[in-house]
């Protein structure tokens, strides 16, 4: 027991002074947040001016209301973000269609295009009020976002004409067609609560917790393991403690990495809730607490704990088996392919969360500790599910730990090359 | 945990009739050896001789498929193995952690309280110059340096069986006489020594008792001085000025080489160096060098090996 603390003690210190890592947990969070915000920031960078628009409205009716929709913030239920951030994009026109042909404006606007002078241009047909369609054409139709506010404005004026068509005040209908809202309550042993949403939340967070971990840290142990091989500390290490404490010693070392820096970003997030929540008040945003028992959140650190184990324990193992980091990510690419199914099978047991199905596999040990947190928050499981399922876990655990350590003594031997999997299997039956 | 004191010649590891096999290969095959305390042992042999499969199994990494590894009567296993001190072939340290630190862990690996091994390390990277190293990393060190850290891991916690393989790589000779100085003050204190190496003239320099294998099996074993005479032969390196009329005598010399320093003397069968020298000394020669020739562990291993 002693040395698998020592050796937990050398992995933890030399990590956690380690520069990389203490930069990583100070940035971290921004970084998470920046990767999560980017993709949608990129995509609506428009890197151009205004888009030109130009419109021929053949009704004589709509022009007028479509630019104002497209120039505009004003916009229809639930576009109000949307419409804001589309301030000063759009410069749209009329085109003067007098006496002359819809062939020879058509004609006319498409030069333009052609020649650069405009972006888009618009044909709103004489009887589009009565449901013929609206033509947009365009040098760039794959803008998805101009199309969808020329659509957008095009249909609010023309319901709105439709309406007016039909003698119908425009804002009665909107008050009347006004949504319905919920509350939802969750019934349990522990009374009622009214859930926001943020239990949910707080279980796929526990699974993305734990995949991040995996992906990080598991990264981390693999390379450890092969770098012992390579330096052949393992030969000093092997004959000073048994195979297994080192391995234990090794995933004790590092899961203790990954809590502190978790420990480190929880402050952080508190220190937020306590501070930020208030400032966030003061300017009328309010957010919700989810609202979790003290026991689920201790189960949820167990599961963290024994789910990361299980999975850094194979990553061990694939870097017991080879002789080089990028040979052991190949073999550990199945290890990630097994989390990623894990966490697919989370949306079937959120609908269900105590069925068959979803029992069954919360027991299989590679799965619980993504499933399992997901039903704690939902529909609570029986207190021996949980705890037997955890129980599986701790023995899968401790099993591959012990094969892993196996093979990492025998592996020593190995000079150079990948050991196939019946080798390995000869390994883990050796004396 | 402080060594048990023993007798000088007591026997400290007893290797029964061992045997390691990889699939179809035989590392090892049915090796007996005794190692006693207060002696330094030669395990000698060619690359590949099976060297270091058997010191792994000395040392627990892996275990024999047949036969029984004793030490100080018990069977080898992981209570043991604290009080070994094993120096592998290959340099055996972490690059990136502190010379100190590494010590301070590898040390309290071997069952040293932290404080304990913290002054222990401090005490051989003194005596072995590596004071001012302390702080930095590990492969900031040039390989002589890391090999006598190595060293250090090994010596630190004052084992009773010391196992070095190819202790001398790397080093300079200075250094060298450095870690020479430290294996015979083990020695003297009653500790055990393995030394293992495919150089015989270093062996020479070292062992008191050696074993020589050669393709898992072993060749010759026994005490190192008892061997040379064994395999002595009558001839004498002689440098004298005046000798002509002695050697000439077919009665007394076989033949007569020349060599760089001196004349190498055959002698025939029958006739001792006492007689030679005696005979020498009678006629007036003026003699600067009389040496009865011991053939080298390299002239024995080889002569034993192409023996049919």
């Amino acid at each position: 027991m002693s040395k698998i603390w020592i050796i937990a003690r050398r992995e933890y210190f030399e990590r956690v002074r380690n520069k990389m890592f203490i930069i990583m947990t100070l940035i971290g969070p921004a970084l998470l947040v920046l990767s999560g915000l980017l993709p949608a920031l990129l995509f609506r960078l428009d890197a151009g001016g205004a888009k030109r628009i130009r419109i021929f409205d053949e009704t004589g009716r709509l022009y007028e209301r479509v630019r104002d929709a497209l120039e505009s913030d004003r916009k229809g239920d639930g576009r109000e973000a949307h419409a804001r951030e589309s301030i000063g994009r759009y410069d749209v026109s009329p085109v003067g269609g007098k006496g002359r042909s819809l062939e020879d404006v058509r004609r006319e606007l498409a030069e333009s295009v052609r020649r650069g002078e405009i972006d888009f241009y618009v044909i709103l047909p004489r009887d589009v009020i009565a449901g013929a369609r609206a033509e947009v054409y365009g040098r760039n139709p794959s803008d998805l976002f101009t199309v969808d506010d020329i659509e957008a404005a095009i249909n609010d004026a023309v319901i709105e004409a439709r309406m007016r068509e039909a003698q119908i005040d425009p804002s009665r209908i909107a008050s009347l067609s006004e949504r319905v809202r919920l509350n939802v309550v969750r019934v349990s042993e522990q009374g009622e609560e009214k859930i926001s949403g943020a239990g949910f939340f707080v279980a796929f967070i526990v699974g993305f917790l734990i995949y991040m971990t995996i992906i990080l840290h598991g990264q981390a142990v693999l390379s450890s393991v092969v770098e012992e091989k390579n330096s052949r500390v393992i030969e000093v290490l092997l004959s000073s403690a048994r195979a297994f404490d080192l391995m234990m010693g090794k995933l004790v070392g590092i899961s203790l990495v990954a809590l502190t820096q978790y420990a480190v970003w929880g402050v952080a997030a508190v220190l937020f809730w306590i501070y930020g929540l208030a400032a966030l008040a003061a300017s009328g945003i309010n957010l919700a607490l989810p609202s979790i028992s003290p026991l689920v959140l201790l189960y949820f650190l167990c599961f963290f704990l024994v789910g990361f184990f299980i999975y850094a324990t194979l990553y061990a193992l694939a870097g017991a088996a080879t002789t080089t980091t990028q040979e052991g990510g190949q073999l550990a690419m199945p290890v990630i392919f097994l989390l990623v199914i894990g966490f697919y099978l989370v949306f079937p047991v959120m609908r269900s969360p105590n069925s068959t199905f979803a029992t069954v596999i919360s027991l299989v040990p590679f799965f619980t500790p993504v499933i399992m947190p997901v039903r704690l928050v939902t529909e609570a499981p029986p207190v021996w599910e949980t705890l037997l399922s955890l129980a599986l876990s701790v023995v899968t655990a401790i099993g591959l730990v012990w094969i892993a350590a196996r093979v990492y003594r025998v592996g020593i031997l190995m000079y150079g090359k990948r050991a196939t999997i019946p080798e390995i299997w000869r390994w883990i039956r050796q004396p | 945990m402080r060594p048990v004191a023993s007798a000088d010649g007591e026997a400290i590891l007893v290797l029964d009739s061992v045997t390691k096999r990889f699939n179809d290969f035989t590392a090892v095959d049915r090796l007996n050896l005794v190692v006693r305390a207060g002696r330094v042992f030669g395990l000698l042999g060619p690359n590949g001789a099976g060297k270091t499969t058997t010191i792994r199994m000395i040392v627990n990494i892996t275990v024999p498929d047949e036969g029984t590894i004793l030490f100080r009567g018990q069977r080898m296993g992981l209570r043991l193995q604290n009080r070994l001190g094993y120096l592998p072939e290959e340099r055996g340290l972490y690059k990136k952690m502190r010379v100190g630190e590494q010590l301070r862990f590898l040390g309290e690996l071997k069952g040293m309280e932290r404080k304990e091994a913290e002054r222990a390390a401090d005490a051989w990277l003194e005596r072995l110059n590596l004071a001012e190293w302390k702080e930095r990393k590990t492969d900031e060190l040039s390989k002589g340096m890391q090999q006598k850290v190595q060293f250090i891991a090994t010596i630190m916690h004052e084992p009773e069986l010391i196992i070095l393989d190819e202790v001398f790589a790397g080093l300079d000779p200075v250094n060298a006489e450095l870690l020479k100085e430290i294996i015979l003050e083990f020695k003297g204190k009653g500790r055990a020594i393995i030394f293992s190496t495919h150089l015989l003239e270093q062996a020479e320099w070292l062992c008191d008792d050696i074993c020589l294998i050669n393709r898992a099996r072993k060749v010759l074993d026994g005490e190192l001085r008892e061997i040379k005479r064994a395999f002595r032969r009558n001839a004498v390196a002689l440098r004298a000025e005046g000798a002509e009329r002695v050697l000439d005598d077919a009665e007394l010399v076989a033949r007569v080489a020349r060599r760089n320093e001196h004349l190498e003397v055959v002698l025939q069968e029958g006739a001792s160096p006492q007689e030679l020298l005696r005979r020498l000394v009678q006629s007036g020669a003026v003699v600067t060098k009389f040496e009865q020739i011991e053939p080298s562990l390299r002239e024995i291993f080889i002569s034993k090996v192409s023996e049919p």
